[in-house]
């Protein structure tokens, strides 16, 4: 069945948007607690992966799985802060050190995911499984619902930064936490808050995509491409995230299509780099040559 | 005397703000020269345009006639324009020796491959930088603390070592951002002798500075500025009784009578 | 340690590293230091650039360059080893050039990023265009040609004792290369920009400059490490010159210890090789120990693990504990703690070693 325009379209959004959410979260890690976070794709593995054991072996309801599933990452990214990010501060090469700290996670969280959910791929049962019909093109409604919620979830995000004392408080430990410090913000709290909001998306993108893409061990790869799309749309900025992850949705939705997957993943790179070269802080992102340094 | 820098037009802003307006000015070679004002008048601005790590909005600088303006930093380093920084920048893992040692860089005539390779004359050279490295740190009178860690030494110690990096360079103009600021008076009389003496070997100084007795006992010139523009402009006393200068200063600031 | 016992100390390791191999019987013992000694060089390099505040994200795409350079000149284009090494590092050394130029104007985030994409890149190409193999990648690659020596012999490259002093060789140039680049007035130069980039500049340090030399010249050391890598492994997957292999290098020189230039990666990726190998009795559990272990190395031991050498103690568990149940300093601020550590610690010149004055 050869995928119309539309078709293509709406694969892209979704995607795109899954994306979005993905690198909304890692953007939030970035730009608070400044940590390029590598084990961040193992959360939107855990995500699906919960949601599939949940749902088949335990037989419990989808909607129930998802919102566990997003508790239990979000509790793990919390843990992973407390017991490994946060005794890293204030070290010579911190950067660098979060980067080999976030290797060490992701063997840790990788292989234990492996040992209790073995290798092969699982399928997740969809709850909105009936396709509809419309206009002559046939679109399947789960992906219509990824739209929906993604959109749902980023809208509250983008609420709870701008409108709530925390969402302020976290936007200004992102930009000077010293000076927010002088401002009574536990510059801390904000950091692990910062943290369990970003895997909790992580686990909630992978949570809402196990339906449509199926549940395996190489998720976690696209989780790690995340950091380009973050870096492409710009660090800190959440209108570049979504850039991002709509460009790269729909890059790999047609992309896929037209040229070739490999071909696909090479021209958004170059064009990423590209754009970079100019723009280092990413499209819409702000100066980010003071963070970083080693 | 000829004018060994000249500000033509020297205007910045960032955004919205205008940090520094239309600016002259002009430092005689072997001057002392003070630039002065309230806090957030722009001279720190200045001394920025003029090293190069900030480019002018606007207007030249002329370093010994040419203009600079659009250079790297380095560049104008290389052309004999030292600077000391306001919050004193030091290289902090090596020792106060190899700090001085670095400045020397301008000074070095071998290439790459002569120093990497380590011929004979290069290898003469750098010892002969290690030599005079020391010599410098005696004539700043941190002599005895040559394998000291930066980070170690009390504040004052460490602006003097700052200073001995410049000097290493050779420079033709040296400008200091502040440099007894934060010091006790035992440690800024020290640091008025050093720059009397900077001087007498030939070098330009220019200085930014709030300790007005500092400020008044050394220049020679001084350019008063006040929301970025010059209001006044002179000798010591000239400038001490400028009606605008004291209006500028009212209230604001200290005047260190001291 | 006076410099006298420095020369000794090492002239008694550089003989022990040459008599290994005669003394091991398993080809796969020697295996494992072929693999700690170029991991130990590749973090050398990266290292080098540290040092000069960049951190660079492309050594295993120059690594990976090198390779398949080497692997289709001498696979594909009929060319001996010995003429394709030469070659190999040249591609290498230009396209860093290239890319350097462009990449190395920026620093912080602004240099790591495109590094980073670099790194991702160069597999992918890799993997993608047939005329490079594919997926599969390049497979029999031909060894190296035998070398005549006088008197009829010859050396041929057929067992892993000889693909062992080959790198050892190739290695020892390396090493070398950097030990004179340390003491020169580039490696000044470099340590200067590292440590303040605006000093640098006022005392006509050209960052730019530098740092570009720095970029073509690790990279060009990296991709000789690829064409040994090609010719001794016989064959090469686009996968396994990624950004994984990237971080896996920097991890390396950070858990031996950027104290020392040169010793602190070769610690640090022996202890990194050797572990996961030792480990494979409990198969199952090898990452997560793995993984836990360069954790607890990164929290307790900050030096890496040479600061275990220097005297130092490891970072006190109960402070750890108590960091954890209680919240970090309070109101924890990144700037007031820093300077809290420097009041509080007389600074030692721990890393002086690394000065080039070894």
């Amino acid at each position: 069945m050869g995928r119309t325009l539309v078709q293509l379209f709406i694969d892209g959004l979704s995607m795109g948007l899954v994306y979005v959410l993905m690198s909304s979260g890692f953007n939030l890690v970035m730009a608070v607690p400044n940590i390029i976070f590598i084990a961040f794709g193992e959360f939107y593995m855990l995500g699906a992966f919960i949601v599939w054991y949940i749902e088949v072996p335990a037989n419990i309801s989808y909607f129930a799985a998802v919102p566990i599933a997003v508790i239990a990452t979000a509790f793990l990214g919390g843990l992973s802060y407390l017991l490994v990010f946060r005794p890293l501060q204030f070290r010579k090469n911190q950067f660098l050190t979060n980067i080999i700290a976030g290797v060490g996670l992701m063997l840790i969280i990788g292989q234990a995911a492996l040992m209790l959910f073995g290798t092969e791929a699982r399928g997740v049962p969809s709850v909105f499984s009936s396709v509809y019909e419309v206009l002559g093109v046939r679109i399947a409604l789960e992906k219509i619902v990824v739209i929906v919620l993604s959109v749902v979830v980023l809208v509250a995000l983008h609420a709870l930064l701008q409108k709530t004392r925390t969402g302020r408080a976290m936007r200004a430990v992102s930009f000077r936490s010293d000076v927010a410090a002088l401002q009574g913000v536990n510059a801390d709290r904000m950091f692990m808050v910062a943290m369990i909001v970003g895997c909790a998306l992580a686990g909630f993108a992978g949570a809402i995509m196990a339906p449509i893409f199926g549940v395996d061990l190489g998720m976690a790869q696209n989780g790690f491409l995340v950091m380009l799309v973050v870096m492409l749309g710009g660090i800190g900025s959440m209108p570049g995230a979504i850039l991002g992850g709509l460009v790269f949705g729909m890059t790999l939705s047609y992309g896929q299509y037209y040229i070739g997957s490999g071909q696909a993943q090479i021209l958004f790179f170059a064009v990423i780099m590209i754009i970079l070269l100019f723009k280092p802080g990413g499209i819409l992102g702000k100066n980010i040559e003071e963070i970083g340094h080693v | 005397m000829s004018a060994i820098l000249e500000a033509k037009g020297l205007t910045k802003r960032f955004g919205g703000v205008t940090a520094v307006s239309d600016l002259d000015m002009s430092v005689q070679e072997s001057q002392i020269f003070g630039l002065i004002g309230p806090n957030g008048a722009g001279k720190t601005t200045v001394f920025s345009m003029i090293s190069a790590f900030q480019r002018p909005t606007a207007g030249q600088v002329l370093f010994e006639g040419s203009d600079v303006v659009g250079k790297p930093a380095h560049a104008v380093a290389r052309l004999g324009i030292a600077r000391l920084f306001q919050h004193s920048l030091l290289f902090g893992n090596i020792t106060v020796l190899e700090n001085v040692i670095v400045g020397f860089h301008r000074k070095r005539s071998f290439g790459l491959f002569s120093s990497f390779v380590g011929t004979k004359r290069a290898r003469e050279e750098e010892e002969g930088f290690r030599v005079k490295a020391l010599e410098i740190l005696d004539f700043v009178g941190l002599g005895r603390l040559k394998d000291e860690l930066p980070v170690n030494l009390p504040h004052g110690h460490q602006r003097l070592l700052s200073v001995a990096t410049t000097l290493a360079t050779g420079p033709r103009l040296l400008l200091l951002d502040e440099p007894v600021t934060g010091m006790n008076p035992a440690e800024m009389n020290e640091m008025v002798r050093i720059i009397r003496k900077i001087r007498e070997t030939g070098i330009t100084l220019m200085l930014v500075e709030h300790h007005m007795r500092v400020v008044m006992d050394l220049c020679d010139h001084i350019v008063v500025l006040n929301y970025g523009q010059k209001i006044a402009e002179g000798g010591a006393q000239q400038v001490c009784t400028d009606p605008a200068v004291c209006a500028a200063y009212l209230g604001k600031g200290t005047y260190d009578a001291a | 340690m006076s410099k006298r016992w420095k020369w000794i100390a090492a002239s008694v390791f550089f003989l022990i590293v040459v008599a290994l191999p005669q003394f091991i019987q398993s080809a796969y013992y020697v295996h494992l230091l072929i693999l700690i000694m170029m991991n130990a060089v590749l973090a050398m390099t990266f290292i080098l650039l540290l040092r000069a505040g960049l951190l660079n994200m492309s050594m295993a795409a120059f690594w990976g360059i090198g390779a398949y350079s080497t692997g289709m000149l001498t696979l594909k284009g009929g060319l001996s080893f010995w003429v394709a090494l030469p070659i190999a590092v040249a591609i290498a050394a230009l396209v860093a050039l290239v890319f350097g130029a462009i990449l190395v104007r920026h620093a912080g985030l602004g240099f790591i990023i495109p590094s980073l994409i670099f790194a991702f890149i160069v597999p992918l190409v890799f993997g993608t265009f047939k005329v490079f193999g594919g997926h599969v990648g390049l497979i029999r690659i031909p060894a190296p040609n035998p070398i005549p020596l006088p008197g009829g012999h010859h050396i041929t490259f057929a067992s892993e004792q000889s693909y062992y002093y080959l790198l050892l060789a190739l290695a020892l140039i390396v090493v070398l290369v950097l030990l004179a680049l340390y003491r020169s007035w580039v490696g000044r130069a470099w340590r200067a920009l590292g440590l303040s980039s605006n000093l640098a500049q006022s005392v006509s340090i050209s960052p730019f400059r530098y740092r570009l030399l720095g970029f073509v010249i690790v990279s060009a050391m990296a991709a000789l490490m690829g064409v040994f890598f090609a010719a001794y492994s016989t064959n090469i997957q686009p996968g396994s010159y990624g950004p994984f292999k990237a971080i896996y290098i920097q991890m390396y020189a950070i858990l031996g210890g950027v104290g020392n230039p040169i010793i602190g990666p070769v610690v640090g990726a022996a202890i990194l090789t050797i572990i996961p190998e030792a480990l494979r009795a409990v198969k199952n559990f090898e990452p997560m120990v793995t993984g836990a272990l360069i954790i607890l190395i990164l929290i307790f031991l900050p030096q890496g693990i040479l600061g275990l050498l220097h005297g130092r103690r490891p970072g006190d568990a109960l402070g750890f504990l108590r960091n954890v149940v209680h919240g970090g300093r309070g109101n924890s601020n990144k700037v007031s703690a820093s300077k809290e550590g420097v009041i509080l610690e007389r600074a030692k010149p721990a890393d002086r070693d690394g000065e080039g004055a070894a």
